[in-house]
């Protein structure tokens, strides 16, 4: 393992059920297994892609990991500190080194507020600045994401979807965080407006050293990013590891199977293209044995009845999956 | 000369706001036969959704307008209809769109069910029984499983693929033979994408329907249309059979396209031509004048169509002076 002074965050062995209620005044019998067992560990400056179909819990990680879900197990170390066990005062500052960026920023910014409001709201939360200095600060982040001062006295409306979430990237960069959770940070833009936003996330990572989580159902994006990938598949990681030899020859069979939907110039042919079968599984009533058994083209008779473990193969990823550790 | 099942010619439309006029397409031809899928590819913004929506005369009148241009569909030029025969004829029974996203565009108050039977009660004039029947043999067509109880399912009960698979339903359960797909699968996983893909491409293939596609991603483009045109604030610069225009784009901006969507972490983004959004019109010239990172003075003169190769035709003056992206 990594040593630990490198981890900017480490995961461990977190769980997040959401109940199912059945009745008003009845227990719940039932769980939403949303996160279910996930370890992982980010180094500083280092870019972590998590990827997986809608549903799979992607969204439900960051959120339990910034705790803005409380877990229902496990423990999240930030910086040294156990993120769950500290005082509401002493999470709110350690917060301030934790942000976020959300999927959509039609949804994530107010409508109602000026972008100088916007941004600088988490300043005045956080910081003491005063107050004549606000407006240059706000001026200051709005050029390093590429967009004119004026912008400060505009609405969100008046932008395109990719200039809205340079916005975002302004306010989740405005108090200097150590670690940002990209949450699908290009999945509502078009592919132009995507790779500007890409480019300038790579560029404002080297500039002022940040760690990124970025989450996103396109390989692509992934692939262009991250150092470490994680895959996910109904809570849990399917497979986990150097995002390069991921990439180059994935291992497990889902994995296989995201890789073969991106769209790519070399199958003419959509017929050609293989899909998986069926759909993601529900939650609630999740398949025994392997979760992904019921998809798999290469399930055994031990898939059904066994969940495999996370182990590491030969070439250092981490999978999770008894045909591949078995052979 | 050939007859085209969709034909459209020297279609210009503007819409007018307090700043005065603006032109928002201005499209020379867009041919498209029988049982054919057509690509449209181009940024947010370039007027893709214009053009679909003109086709099917939904634009609102003013702001817009239509200032000349023909839309010739099966014979017909679709922009002398009235109102009436829109509705009446082609809007769901002959043209049918499926929009942008899934999750906006059916109605959350009511049942998938009662949705579908309302279009198609409307529409054919058949009884509810009738309908019904129709809703479920649809339903089957695109691959729903357990159509019967999708039919009384809510919108929000719905994954998004299978939205998007009851709309596509919605399109075809009047029988309509020409779809109008506008970025069907936006805010989609890329599993589910590739499904829904297959879907159109098979149904295309079964029903004998003709596609026409509209997307931001060339390479999704790429796997389902066999020919494509690429728009640039409303006017077409490069066209012809996908297979060459993709593989072999000639104009500056589609390459850029196609360079924009990331490959591999070691080979940085070329964002050349992409940075600048400048607005500004060159007159007569190259409309990408202004972003283009290869731009001369030649470039200012007006220009037309140069043919590349058999279909492939591009509107870009250094095609001319030979391969300019090698």
């Amino acid at each position: 393992m990594i040593s630990m002074g490198n981890n900017i965050l480490e995961i461990n062995d977190l769980y997040k059920y959401f109940p199912v209620k059945s009745g008003f005044f009845s227990k719940p019998k039932t769980f939403v297994k949303a996160v279910d067992g996930v370890s992982l560990n980010i180094e500083k400056g280092e870019v972590l892609g998590v990827v997986g179909e809608s549903g799979c819990g992607k969204t439900t990680l960051v959120n339990t990991i910034l705790n803005l879900v409380s877990p229902t197990k496990g423990e999240v170390i930030f910086n040294g500190k156990n993120l769950y066990s500290l005082s509401k005062s002493n999470l709110r500052k350690t917060r301030k080194d934790i942000q976020i960026v959300f999927q959509d920023p039609f949804w994530s910014l107010n409508p109602r507020m000026l972008v100088k409001d916007i941004i600088s709201e988490p300043l005045k939360v956080q910081t003491n600045i005063p107050s004549d200095e606000i407006l240059k600060k706000v001026e200051e982040l709005l050029e390093m994401v590429g967009l004119p001062k004026e912008s400060a006295f505009l609405f969100p409306h008046e932008f395109s979807n990719g200039q809205r979430q340079r916005i975002a990237i302004a306010r989740a960069l405005s108090l200097m965080p150590k670690l940002v959770v990209l949450d699908e940070p290009t999945s509502s833009i078009d592919v132009i407006s995507q790779a500007q936003i890409l480019d300038l996330l790579i560029e404002l990572k080297g500039r002022f050293n940040l760690t990124y989580i970025i989450i996103s159902h396109d390989l692509s994006v992934i692939n262009y990013m991250s150092d470490k990938i994680a895959v996910m598949y109904l809570g849990k990681l399917v497979e986990y590891g150097d995002a390069n030899i991921v990439f180059k020859d994935p291992s497990h069979p889902y994995t296989k199977a995201l890789f073969d939907a991106i769209p790519n110039l070399e199958i003419k042919n959509i017929e050609d293209v293989r899909l998986l079968k069926g759909n993601v599984p529900s939650a609630i009533n999740l398949p025994s044995g392997c979760r992904f058994h019921e998809r798999c083209p290469y399930a055994v008779d031990k898939c059904k009845h066994q969940q495999p473990e996370l182990k590491a193969m030969d070439n250092g990823i981490m999978a999770a999956c008894h045909v591949l550790n078995t052979t | 000369m050939s007859k085209h099942y969709l034909h459209i010619k020297d279609l210009k439309i503007n819409f007018r706001d307090t700043e005065g006029k603006k032109e928002v397409l201005n499209i020379d031809e867009i041919k498209i036969n029988k049982g054919q899928a057509f690509g449209l590819i181009g940024e947010s913004g370039t007027g893709k959704t214009v053009l679909a929506l003109t086709i099917l005369k939904l634009i609102r009148i003013p702001p817009g307008e239509i200032e000349s241009g023909e839309i010739i569909f099966d014979g017909e030029n679709l922009l002398e209809k009235t109102e009436m025969e829109m509705r009446n004829d082609i809007r769901g029974k002959k043209i049918a769109m499926i929009f942008q996203d899934p999750m906006s565009t059916l109605n959350p108050v009511f049942t998938v069910g009662q949705q579908m039977i309302n279009v198609i009660t409307q529409n054919l004039g058949l009884n509810r029984r009738k309908a019904y029947d129709k809703a479920i043999e649809t339903l089957e067509l695109v691959r729903l499983p357990d159509a019967k109880r999708t039919l009384n399912k809510y919108p929000h009960e719905l994954s998004g693929g299978q939205r998007q698979r009851v709309i596509i339903a919605l399109a075809l359960c009047c029988g309509a033979e020409l779809i109008i797909a506008d970025e069907p699968t936006r805010n989609l996983d890329v599993t589910i994408q590739a499904g829904i893909l297959k879907l159109l491409k098979e149904l295309e293939q079964s029903l004998d329907i003709t596609i026409l596609f509209i997307a931001n991603n060339p390479e999704l483009v790429y796997w389902i249309c066999d020919n494509v045109a690429v728009l640039y604030k409303g006017t077409i610069i490069e066209k012809g059979a996908t297979e060459e225009v993709i593989k072999n784009p000639v104009h500056p901006y589609t390459y850029a396209l196609l360079n924009a969507i990331p490959k591999d972490k070691n080979e940085k983004i070329n964002l050349q031509g992409l940075t600048t959004r400048n607005d500004k019109e060159s007159d007569e010239g190259c409309i990408y004048y202004h972003r283009c990172a290869k731009r001369e003075n030649i470039c200012k003169e007006k220009l037309e169509f140069v043919q590349v190769e058999g279909t492939h035709y591009v509107k870009c003056w250094k095609s001319k002076v030979g391969d300019i992206n090698g």
